[in-house]
């Protein structure tokens, strides 16, 4: 798919009718977009996710508000965004139109129009929305029009979830998982039949058990999807106030120090956890050792003391005692019959006779009190170490924790009543934050145990119906929907390994070409990522070097889309494709040297390239590093009905000239897309 | 032979329904409900075949 031209109609600030064209694929592939915040690159994003599946990103305020202000009172009534696109070699138009009627309800009206080779357009396709998601498929398309700012998140720690969705979504897995909900949901239906049909009150008993259980999962799940939900708000926000602080001169460098030092008190509080651990380990692997002492070297001594007197194993074989007992002559020539002293005295003996399994049980008592002696001897210095370290890392906890709390109280103290909000606010939602974690802890607990106890009712549901020929059939065709949605999972999961490792490889090539030290990217099974530098310690969250890994865990994921696109993929999965990416501010946090690193290496993530950026973002080093590649560029002019009054009047330099981004004293509010001419 | 049969069933099976979800791919309203019951009945039938295979 390529994107050739976007035409807007009165949409949000966008007054009048206003088009941009993409530069093409090839060596001059970017178009750059220069906009001061709030004049519109976000709106400009998400004209294009909002054509093509009326959706838009959580940063689209208002987004009811379509139709532009100043059109309204001009008494227009409708929106409209068109996309002109190219896909497998024909040229397609989306449409996509936002109307009011005279009653106040709104109207949206999608649609896909071929584009003939002289310019007219066929009728339009009877499902667009289907035609839409097989060039593109909706859960794909939020990495490839995508919100930069929003990049780091993708390396926060509670974001392993996203990161595994990112990759599901890419690996076009949806149908297997709908399908395993499916499954899922039939085997409940077959569950729930087999305890009307039998008959069997007990059998229904356990059924209305197993519902009532699921009923209260199913709670506990919605519980923690909207914690989820709550969580990702509340670090968005977190971060959006971390990020004014940083931007404010008063407070940059006291946030710079926080973020450094709190990134070192999660290190530290996880360190303290490993070590805990370590500890417990110690407990359940050497601590019998550490207190067995005296047994085990008692043990040994006598077992080796009584091996020497011969008493074990016993002097008197089994078979030799048997034998003696068959013939009924004792040694001493006496006769042994059944019955008399001498005979039930011989086969006394028979209880203590040795034999190869009582002369294993010696060695093996042996070797284990061996053991034990051996791990006693150096027990006692490997827990004295583990907590000597745990007493250190908790005094650095401390420490770190006082630091943290007096940087924020020297914030809170700033004479600036907006910081002093700002910190307050910071507060709040952090122990929001920490309340809604544990919250969700619980309930993630809670269900697996409520899982468990399922599998153990089921158990007994199963061997209750498997006696009677109507409830017998129901269990198959349950076990049956079990089976399938098993081997779905399984396949899904393995698939899901070989494509972290291709993003893990993928990631590290990036890094290798773009950043100034030796970095290692890893991505775990949890789907955790991690940035570590060559010395294998993590680098701090806060860096710049994570928002460098969270591009190129982007790009990585657009190479795989790629890649999987000209691959004749397995039928299990929806096709990948291949789209242009739209970057709304991508190089937020990043210092001069990551900036212009990374716009070298941006051209490279697609085919086609869209980088929207504010004058902060868009540097000079930033347009020297994309010399070459730009094919279009753009500036979003804010034009102001106002006077200008003493208020800035802002500039940008673009092609070596001075283009006034801000106008005052217009015919009305609104951002104008101007054209710089390459 | 068992084990056998048994993949071979449950790969029809599959077949079947990924079938079905490509059937539904793009359908939203109401999508939910049909699809789950061609489901079932797909389990239905695959279930139905193997008993009579095994003469119950």
């Amino acid at each position: 798919m390529e994107i050739k031209k976007i035409k807007l109609k009165n949409f949000r600030q966008f007054y009048g009718e206003q088009e941009i064209k993409f530069a093409a694929k090839g060596d001059k592939n970017v178009t750059l977009i220069h906009a001061e915040n709030g004049v519109g690159k976000t709106t400009l994003l998400n004209s294009v996710l909002w054509t093509f599946f009326g959706e838009t990103t959580r940063k689209f305020e208002q987004k009811d508000q379509i139709v532009n202000f100043e059109a309204k009172k001009d008494g227009e009534k409708s929106a409209s965004v068109e996309v002109l696109f190219s896909h497998e070699g024909t040229d397609y138009l989306a449409i996509r139109v936002h109307s009011i009627t005279d009653l106040g309800n709104v109207k949206s009206r999608f649609d896909v129009m071929g584009v003939q080779p002289n310019g007219a357009l066929t009728p339009s396709l009877p499902n667009p929305d289907a035609f839409m998601n097989s060039v593109i498929p909706d859960v794909m398309a939020p990495y490839f029009f995508f919100d930069g700012e929003q990049a780091e998140t993708f390396s926060s720690e509670a974001n392993n979830k996203k990161i595994a969705t990112a990759i599901r979504d890419i690996l076009g897995s949806t149908l297997i998982q709908t399908a395993q909900a499916d499954l899922r949901y039939v085997a409940k239906k077959f569950s729930e039949e087999i305890g009307s049909a039998s008959g069997d009150t007990e059998i229904r008993q356990l059924e209305d058990k197993i519902t009532k259980i699921e009923k209260e999962k199913d709670c506990r799940d919605e519980k923690i999807q909207g914690l989820n939900a709550n969580i990702d708000a509340t670090e968005v926000q977190l971060g959006e106030i971390s990020r004014a602080l940083i931007d404010a001169r008063e407070t940059e460098s006291y946030e710079r120090e926080r973020l450094s030092k709190s990134d070192q008190l999660k290190t530290t509080r996880s360190q303290i956890v490993e070590t805990q651990n370590e500890i417990l380990r110690w407990i359940s692997s050497r601590s019998i050792a550490a207190i067995s002492s005296k047994l085990t070297s008692q043990s040994l001594d006598f077992i080796d003391e009584e091996s020497l007197r011969g008493r074990i194993p016993s002097p008197y074989n089994e078979d030799f005692v048997k034998s003696l007992l068959e013939s009924g002559v004792c040694v001493c020539e006496r006769p042994l019959l059944p019955g008399t002293r001498e005979w039930s005295a011989i086969q006394g003996m028979l209880s203590s006779a040795a034999n190869a399994e009582v002369l294993s049980r010696v060695v093996r008592a042996r070797a284990r009190s061996q053991m034990l002696k051996e791990q006693h001897d150096d027990a006692p210095g490997i827990l004295k170490s583990a907590e000597e370290k745990l007493a250190r890392l908790t005094q650095f906890q401390n420490v770190l924790q006082r630091e943290v709390e007096e940087i924020s109280q020297k914030l809170a103290n700033l004479p600036v009543a907006e910081i002093q909000q700002r910190e307050q606010a910071r507060c709040q939602l952090n122990k929001r934050l920490e309340e809604d974690k544990r919250d969700k802890n619980y309930a993630v607990r809670d269900n697996q145990h409520a899982d468990d106890e399922i599998k153990r009712l089921n158990k007994l549901v199963s061997d209750l119906a498997l006696q009677n020929v109507a409830t017998r059939k129901l269990i198959i065709r349950r076990d049956l929907a079990l089976r399938a949605e098993e081997f779905l999972k399984g396949f899904l999961e393995a698939k899901e390994h070989e494509a972290r490792q291709e993003i893990e490889d993928a990631v590290n090539g990036v890094l290798v070409n773009t950043t100034r030290r030796h970095y290692k990217f890893e991505l775990d099974e949890t789907f955790q990522m991690r940035l570590l530098f060559e010395d294998g310690t993590p680098t701090p969250k806060s860096g710049g070097e994570n928002q460098m890994m969270s591009l190129a865990f982007l790009a990585a994921l657009v190479q795989f889309a790629e890649k999987r696109s000209l691959q004749d993929e397995n039928a299990l999965f929806i096709p990948a494709t291949v789209a242009p990416l739209i970057l709304d501010s991508p190089f937020g946090q990043l210092d001069d040297a990551y900036r212009k690193a990374t716009a070298e290496f941006v051209p490279k993530m697609a085919p086609q390239v869209v980088l929207l950026v504010s004058s902060s973002q868009g540097k000079e080093e930033v347009v020297n590093a994309l010399e070459g590649r730009i094919g279009a560029e753009y500036v979003l002019i804010a034009h102001n009905r106002g006077k200008k009054d003493g208020k800035n009047q802002d500039f940008l330099e673009v092609g070596g000239k001075k283009v006034a981004t801000t106008l005052f004293d217009q015919v009305r509010n609104m951002t104008k897309i101007s054209e710089v001419q390459q | 032979m068992q084990a056998q049969d048994d993949k071979k069933n449950l790969t029809n099976l599959l077949v079947k329904v990924m079938k079905i979800q490509k059937e539904f791919a793009h359908e939203h309203m109401g999508a939910k409900t049909d699809r789950r019951d061609k489901i079932k009945k797909a389990i239905n039938q695959v279930a139905s075949n193997m008993e009579e295979r095994n003469g119950n």
